[in-house]
């Protein structure tokens, strides 16, 4: 049983409104176990759950970072995997990464760190 | 011990009196449908992850002449050949639709082996799926629920690490402060934080205050983490295959004797419906062909029903069965003429089991009952058989700080 840590390629977002909420969300497939973390900056802003920033003027130019860890809990498969969106007010969300693994041993964990900057 | 040992001896002696028989055909679905068929168990089983993988196995599955290697098993799941993921845990746990049941549980199973009798080279193939796969045990989001701490957790860390390589963390006290903070934000439990930031100080004074003695220290962290929480995964990895309630699965499989023209050997189904009424109580109905068709056609078709009672020191099993058979018998009549015997008859299987945990890894095993009767043996059918389990290598379990 092992941890991988994995950091993932910094996203560069460029926020198309104006006034509009901006909000970061995660989607674990394979069936696994998984939960995640939001960062704001170094503040924590959400836990397991879809998260509001505010608008283009509260957080451009500022860094997100989201960390998630999957954990293999199936015997069936050793595959993990990581979407996550940014949708920007009742917007279409728009998927900005996708990441996927086979840990090595079964009941192996993965920690995906995904920065998003804001321009 | 001695006087253990002697009333164990009488006890076999008393047994070996009735004829022992084979009191193993569960009422359950073969595992691999293609290596029951054969009645044999692969030196060498391929279980292949990916299509990659899957490729690489056919490929070594054939010597340098291209002819099938011998002794080799296959199983196969191809939905899980590759990643899904749109695939959440809830839709993996509770399928919206019997197409996902289906595809989620379909396996494929395949077999070569040589006769060591008749030296002839023999071929299975099997599949198994379920129709419907009840619900996850309530144990299981029990123990999920304390894995989102830990997972909260190893984020924590893996998120400061990243801050660390960032040069945004610059040394191990603001690490411990940001840990700390991002905890209770979480929500984690007090005495979780307080255990956690304990043994995070102790393990701080072994780095500088870099961001590369941070980023190392993060990732001991981690391990520190992984090791302490490895009872809980195994846990949820275990709790995850278990289900309860009403689950539906059907198989089959067929043998080959490629010796003779790929000639068709044995063929069966099976249906098997289980309904765990509580965790430890399940019933089990099942039904079953078998046909087999080598020196005599024989066909089979068993109905039965069992009750498996399981809990942490013994198991204790009702089954009984019922079986119409049919066998085409090769004879010789009066006139020395080749003829056919036609043998049809019912027959029944009562079995009692049971298993008792003596200690961790010794276990004491009795089966008793009465078997089919043969169409071809009249001796007499009942059996009863004795046995003991032991492990040789047992898992030693460590508690951290002990």
């Amino acid at each position: 049983m092992a941890t991988i840590l994995k950091d993932l390629d910094e996203v560069q977002y460029p926020i198309k409104s104006v006034d509009k909420n901006i909000k970061l969300s995660a989607v674990f497939g394979d069936g696994q176990k998984a939960g995640y973390l939001i960062f704001l900056d170094l503040e924590l802003v959400g836990t397991n759950e879809p998260t509001s920033f505010g608008n283009k003027q509260e957080i451009g130019n500022k860094q997100a970072l989201l960390s998630a860890t999957l954990t293999d809990a199936l015997v069936q498969t050793n595959w993990v995997s990581m979407t996550v969106f940014i949708q920007e007010g009742d917007d279409e969300k728009l998927e900005i990464c996708n990441a996927s693994d086979q840990v090595p041993n079964e009941k192996d964990s993965i920690v995906y760190t995904l920065p998003i900057k804001f321009l | 011990m001695r006087k253990l040992f002697l009333i164990l001896c009488v006890l076999l002696d008393v047994f070996n009196s009735v004829v022992a028989q084979d009191a193993d055909p569960k009422l359950t679905i073969p595992s691999s449908p293609a290596f029951s068929i054969l009645n044999f168990e692969p030196s060498a089983v391929m279980r292949p992850t990916s299509n990659r993988a899957l490729a690489s196995d056919i490929l070594n599955s054939f010597d340098k002449d291209g002819a099938l290697l011998m002794n080799l098993g296959l199983e196969i799941s191809p939905y899980w050949l590759k990643s899904h993921p749109k695939l959440t845990r809830e839709e993996f746990l509770q399928p919206s639709d019997l197409g996902q049941v289906v595809l989620q549980s379909l396996n494929f199973s395949a077999a070569s082996m040589k006769d060591s009798a008749t030296g002839d080279r023999k071929l299975g193939a099997g599949f198994r799926f379920k129709l419907i796969n009840g619900k996850p045990l309530d144990e299981l989001y029990a123990a999920e629920a304390e894995l989102d701490q830990v997972q909260i957790l190893s984020s924590t860390i893996g998120a400061i690490r990243r801050f660390a390589l960032q040069g945004r963390i610059l040394n191990r006290k603001a690490a411990l402060q940001k840990i700390e903070a991002a905890l209770k934000a979480a929500k984690v439990k007090e005495a979780t934080i307080k255990q956690f930031m304990d043994e995070a100080r102790i393990i701080s004074v072994n780095y500088a205050d870099t961001p590369s003695e941070v980023v190392k220290f993060m990732e001991k962290l981690m391990e520190y983490q992984t090791d302490t929480n490895g009872d809980l995964v195994s846990r949820v990895y275990e709790l995850t295959g278990k289900r309860k309630g009403f689950v539906l699965e059907l198989a089959g499989a067929s043998g080959f004797n490629s010796s003779h023209d790929n000639n068709l050997e044995r063929a069966g189904f099976w249906v098997n419906a289980s309904n765990y009424v509580s965790p430890q109580d399940l019933f089990t109905l099942t039904g079953r062909y078998m046909f087999q068709n080598r020196d005599s056609a024989i066909s089979n078709f068993d109905m039965g029903l069992s009750y498996l009672r399981q809990t942490e020191t013994f198991n204790v099993s009702i089954e009984g069965l019922l079986r119409w058979y049919r066998a085409e018998v090769p004879d010789i009549n009066q006139g020395g003429e080749e003829i056919k015997v036609l043998i049809k008859d019912l027959t029944y299987r009562l079995a009692v089991q049971g298993s008792y945990m003596v200690t961790n890894g010794i276990s004491v095993n009795l089966s008793i009952g009465k078997d089919f009767d043969s169409p071809f043996a009249s001796s007499s059918s009942f059996f009863s058989i004795l046995g003991f389990n032991y492990s040789l290598f047992r898992k030693q379990v460590v508690v951290p700080g002990k």
